[in-house]
C-alpha cells in the first residue's frame, strides 16, 4: 500500500527548530485527532469533545493551533527535543559545514500477523520536515529571517489544511476489538490515529543503528 | 427557509449522542455497513439532518473567525464525553452576541446564499475610514444531481468532514496577518483603530470565477423585510456588486480552504483577505498612513495621531458616553443582516477603555511633510495643495518632536505606550548607525488630527522582550532624543585647548619631541611587523 507523502523543507536557526517542528506537526495532529472513543453495547459508540488551544512562538512571528491535549504536548516535546538535540550535535556536520536533518510524522496502521511475527505498521500517510541550520549574524537580518520564517509556516499551515480537505483516504472506523490496530487509545482525553515519529541527521550512522536497520529489513520484507 | 427558522429553533446539538448511536460502526463485518441498511434511515430524514449539520457548521464557522479577531488567545478543554452543545466533536464555544447576529442572518438568508463575514480595520473617530481586510464566505450549493441517500455511513462522513473543515479553519484563522493585527491591537492601548466584523447573506452569481459577490443594498432594501427579493430582476435593482478587487485591494489573495460534498449539495468555505495594508482616509479630515512593504503584509509599525498627547483631545477627557461594546448604543440604526449599520466592533468581553469618539471637530490646515524614511515615497499622498513638501533632516523632525513632547509631558506616560518591537528597516530605507530609526511625520499645528506615523525600532530600549511583551518603557526613546538635542551641533563649540586634566588620552608635546627623535626605530619596528605578516606563498 503506498502511503501519501509530503516533505517541507526549511532553513532556519538552531533555535527557532523546536517551534517550526512543533507548529507543523501539531497542526497536522489537530487534524488527525478524534475525540475519545467509547463503545457501548451493541457496538455502537460515542465520541468525546477535542479542545483547541492558541501556542505563540517565541523565536518566530507565528501562533498555532493546538490539541488541548497535556498528554499529546508532552509526547511532542520529547520526540522534538530528541530530534533538537540531535541537529545540533557537534558530530552531525556535512563536509561543507552544514547542519542538517529530517523529522518525519508518520500515520500507520497495524495489522495482526500471524505468530511468530510481530504487527506490521502500514503505513498510510508521512509527513517530513527538512530542516537545514544557517548561522545569522547581524540582528537585522536576524529579526527579518524571524518574521520570514513565521510567514513561511503560516503558509504551510494553509497547505497543510487543504491537504487535509482534500477527498481521501482515511482508515474506517474500527470495531472495539481492533480499535487499537487504527487509533492510539493510550490517551485520556483525545484519541489521534496511530503516529510515530522519527528523526534523521546527516551524521554517519552509529553503531547502535545497526540493529535499528537490521529490524528495518525485517520488518520490511514482511509488509509486502 | 422556514426549515432555518425551525432548525435554528433548537438550543443545540442534544442530539448528538443519539446520532453516533445511530452510526453503525462499520467493521462488525469487514466490508462494512455502507448501506446501513439496518439503520431506518429514510432519505428525508438524512436530508434533514445534513441540512442541520450544515446550519450548525456556518454557526461555528461564525463563531471562529470572529473569535479568532478579537486579540486574544483561545483555550478549551477536552472533554472524553460530549456534551449537549459540542458540535462536530469540537469545544467551540459559542459568543452570544455573535451567535444572534448570525441566526438573524440566517433567517433572512434563502437558499444558496451564501454567508459573508467580513473583517475590516476602521478608525474609531472617523466612520468613513474603513479598511477591509478579509471576506470568509461559506457557501452550500444544492446542486441539480443530487444523489439522496439513506446510508448513516455516508452521513457520518458528511459530520466527519465538516468537522476537518472546522479544525482547518481553526488553524488558517492563526495564519493570516489579520491574526497578528488583531493581537497588536488588543495590547496596545491606542484606541484609534478597532477591528470590525460583520455578517450579511450575499447573493454570488459567479460560480466559476469567484471574483465577487452580490450584496444587498441597504438603502434599498425596506427594513423589516424577512426574505430577500427572489428573482434577478429584483435582485438587480437592490444589490451592489463587490469586487473583491477594489474591496481588498490589488494583490488580495483568494483560496478555498475546503469543500464537503454531501449527497444534497456541495458546502464550501472560501477566502479572500488583503494583503496591502494601505488606508487612505477621507482627505478632508487628515492623512493616515498604515504603511506596510508590500512583500510582507505585517503592520510593523502603529499609528497614532499627533495630538495624541494632547489633554484636551485626549478620549479619556470625551469619555462620558459609554464604551464600544455595541453598535447599537449609537444612533446608527441597525437593520438585520444587511448592511454597514450592523458592523460590530470587535471588543473581547465587556465594553472597555472608554475609547469614545471624538466631539471635538476636526480641523486640518497643516503642513504635511514626507516621512523620513518610509520606504516607498508614493505611499505618502499629500492632503494639502499648500503642503511644504520639502524633505526634512531628521534633526529638524526631532525638533519639533520634542517641541511637542515637551508640551504634553504628562500624557505620555499614559498614552505612550507604543509597539516598539524590533523591526527591520524597510528595505530602502537609512539606517542610523546604531541600527535605530525613527521616522516622524509631524504637525506644526498642534491641534490638527493628522497622523503621526511613529516607527520606533527602539532595539537598545526594549527591555530584552520578545515580540509578544509589547510594551516598552517609553522615556528611553525621549531620553535619547533629549541627548541628542543637546549634543553640540558643531566642533567649533567643544574646548579647543584641553588642559592638563583632560588630556590624559592626548599626545602631549613632550611625547611628540620623543617619537621624532626615535622616529628611526618605530620605522624598523613597523618594517618589521609588515615582513612577518607575509607569509611566504603556498605552494597551492
Amino acid at each position: 500500500m503506498n502511503a501519501r507523502t509530503q516533505t517541507f523543507d526549511f532553513t532556519t536557526e538552531c533555535h527557532q527548530i523546536s517551534e517550526v517542528v512543533s507548529c507543523i506537526f501539531h497542526s497536522i495532529l489537530f487534524h488527525r485527532t478524534l475525540g475519545k472513543f467509547h463503545y457501548r453495547q451493541e457496538g455502537r459508540y460515542s465520541i468525546g469533545t477535542i479542545g483547541y488551544e492558541d501556542i505563540d512562538c517565541d523565536f518566530i512571528d507565528l501562533t498555532y493551533v493546538r490539541c488541548a491535549s497535556s498528554a499529546l504536548a508532552k509526547t511532542m516535546n520529547h520526540y522534538v527535543s530528541a530530534f533538537d538535540q540531535a541537529i545540533r550535535d557537534p558530530s552531525n556536520m556535512t563536509e561543507n559545514g552544514v547542519r542538517s536533518g529530517q523529522i518525519s510524522l508518520e500515520f500507520y496502521n497495524k495489522k495482526k500477523v500471524n505468530w511468530p511475527f510481530a504487527a506490521e505498521c502500514l503505513p498510510w500517510e508521512v509527513w517530513t520536515i527538512r530542516i537545514e541550520i544557517k548561522t545569522i549574524r547581524s540582528e537585522i537580518e536576524r529579526q527579518m529571517n524571524r518574521e520570514y520564517l513565521g510567514e513561511l509556516v503560516g503558509e504551510k499551515v494553509v497547505l497543510i489544511a487543504e491537504v487535509m480537505n482534500r477527498q481521501q483516504y482515511l482508515p474506517k472506523i474500527p470495531a472495539q476489538s481492533e480499535v487499537d490496530l487504527i487509533f492510539d487509545t493510550s490517551y485520556p482525553d483525545i484519541q489521534p490515529y496511530l503516529f510515530r515519529i522519527t528523526h534523521s541527521t546527516t551524521s554517519p550512522p552509529s553503531t547502535t543503528s545497526v540493529g535499528k536497520t537490521v529490524r528495518r529489513i525485517f520488518r520490511e520484507t514482511l509488509a509486502f | 427557509m422556514t426549515m432555518a427558522t425551525a432548525i435554528l429553533g433548537s438550543d443545540g446539538p442534544e442530539h448528538l449522542d443519539g446520532d453516533s448511536d445511530r452510526f453503525d460502526k462499520p467493521c462488525s463485518s469487514p466490508s462494512g455497513s455502507g448501506s446501513g441498511g439496518g439503520s431506518g434511515y429514510s432519505d428525508y430524514e438524512g436530508g434533514k439532518d445534513i441540512e442541520r449539520y450544515v446550519k450548525f457548521f456556518t454557526l461555528k464557522s461564525v463563531q471562529v473567525v470572529i473569535q479568532s479577531r478579537l486579540g486574544k488567545k483561545v483555550k478549551t478543554d477536552s472533554k472524553p464525553f460530549s456534551t449537549g452543545t459540542d458540535w462536530f466533536n469540537l469545544n467551540i464555544e459559542d459568543n452570544l452576541e455573535v451567535l444572534e447576529q448570525t441566526k438573524e442572518v440566517l433567517k433572512s438568508q434563502s437558499s444558496e446564499i451564501p454567508i459573508v463575514i467580513e473583517i475590516s480595520l476602521q478608525s474609531v473617530t472617523d466612520t468613513n475610514t474603513k479598511l477591509v481586510l478579509e471576506l470568509w464566505s461559506i457557501l452550500y450549493d444544492r446542486g441539480s444531481d443530487n444523489s439522496p441517500t439513506n446510508s448513516s455511513r455516508v452521513i457520518y462522513n458528511v459530520y466527519n468532514r465538516m468537522s476537518l473543515l472546522l479544525k482547518s479553519l481553526l488553524c488558517v484563522t492563526r495564519s493570516l496577518p489579520a491574526y497578528k493585527l488583531s493581537r497588536k491591537l488588543s495590547l496596545s492601548e491606542d484606541d484609534e483603530f478597532k477591528l470590525y466584523y460583520n455578517v450579511f447573506s450575499a447573493i454570488s452569481l459567479f460560480k466559476g470565477d469567484r471574483t465577487g459577490f452580490f450584496k444587498p443594498k441597504l438603502k434599498d432594501f425596506p427594513q423589516g423585510a424577512s426574505s430577500p427579493p427572489k428573482d434577478t430582476a429584483e435582485v438587480g435593482m437592490l444589490q451592489e456588486y463587490i469586487d473583491y478587487g477594489s474591496v481588498l485591494g490589488n494583490g488580495y489573495k483568494f483560496n478555498q480552504l475546503g469543500k464537503v460534498v454531501t449527497p444534497y449539495g456541495t458546502l464550501s468555505l472560501e477566502l479572500a483577505y488583503r494583503t496591502k495594508m494601505e488606508l487612505s482616509t477621507n482627505f478632508s479630515q487628515g492623512a493616515c498612513q498604515l504603511v506596510g512593504t508590500p512583500s510582507t503584509p505585517n503592520i510593523n509599525k502603529l499609528m497614532i495621531k499627533s495630538d495624541h498627547y494632547a489633554v484636551e483631545n485626549s478620549p479619556l477627557e470625551n469619555a462620558g458616553q459609554k464604551g464600544l461594546g455595541r453598535q447599537r448604543n449609537r444612533s446608527t440604526p441597525v437593520t438585520f443582516g444587511l448592511g454597514r449599520e450592523n458592523i460590530k466592533p470587535l471588543v473581547p468581553g465587556s465594553p472597555n477603555y472608554g475609547g469614545s469618539p471624538s466631539s471635538s471637530p476636526v480641523t486640518t490646515n497643516k503642513k504635511h511633510f514626507a516621512a523620513a524614511f518610509v520606504d516607498d515615497s508614493t505611499l505618502f499622498s499629500p492632503i494639502d495643495e499648500e503642503a511644504d513638501l520639502d524633505d526634512m533632516p531628521l534633526g529638524n523632525l526631532l525638533k519639533k518632536s520634542m517641541m511637542m513632547q515637551k508640551n504634553h509631558q504628562n500624557q505620555r506616560n499614559e498614552n505612550g505606550k507604543m509597539d516598539a518591537q524590533a523591526c527591520p528597516p524597510d528595505q530602502n530605507s537609512k539606517t542610523l548607525t546604531n541600527e535605530e530609526t525613527v521616522a516622524l511625520v509631524t504637525e506644526q499645528d498642534e491641534s490638527s488630527n493628522d497622523f503621526v506615523l511613529v516607527d520606533l525600532k527602539a532595539m537598545p530600549f526594549a527591555g530584552g522582550g520578545s515580540s509578544s511583551s509589547g510594551t516598552v518603557d517609553s522615556s528611553d526613546p525621549i531620553q535619547f532624543f533629549q541627548e541628542v538635542q543637546q549634543a553640540p551641533v558643531s566642533l567649533e563649540s567643544l574646548p579647543t585647548n584641553p588642559t592638563g586634566d583632560e588630556s590624559g588620552n592626548l599626545i602631549t608635546d613632550d611625547d611628540l619631541k620623543t617619537f621624532e627623535s626615535e622616529i628611526i626605530i618605530f620605522d624598523d619596528f613597523v618594517k618589521k611587523l609588515i615582513s612577518t605578516d607575509q607569509s611566504p606563498p603556498s605552494g597551492d
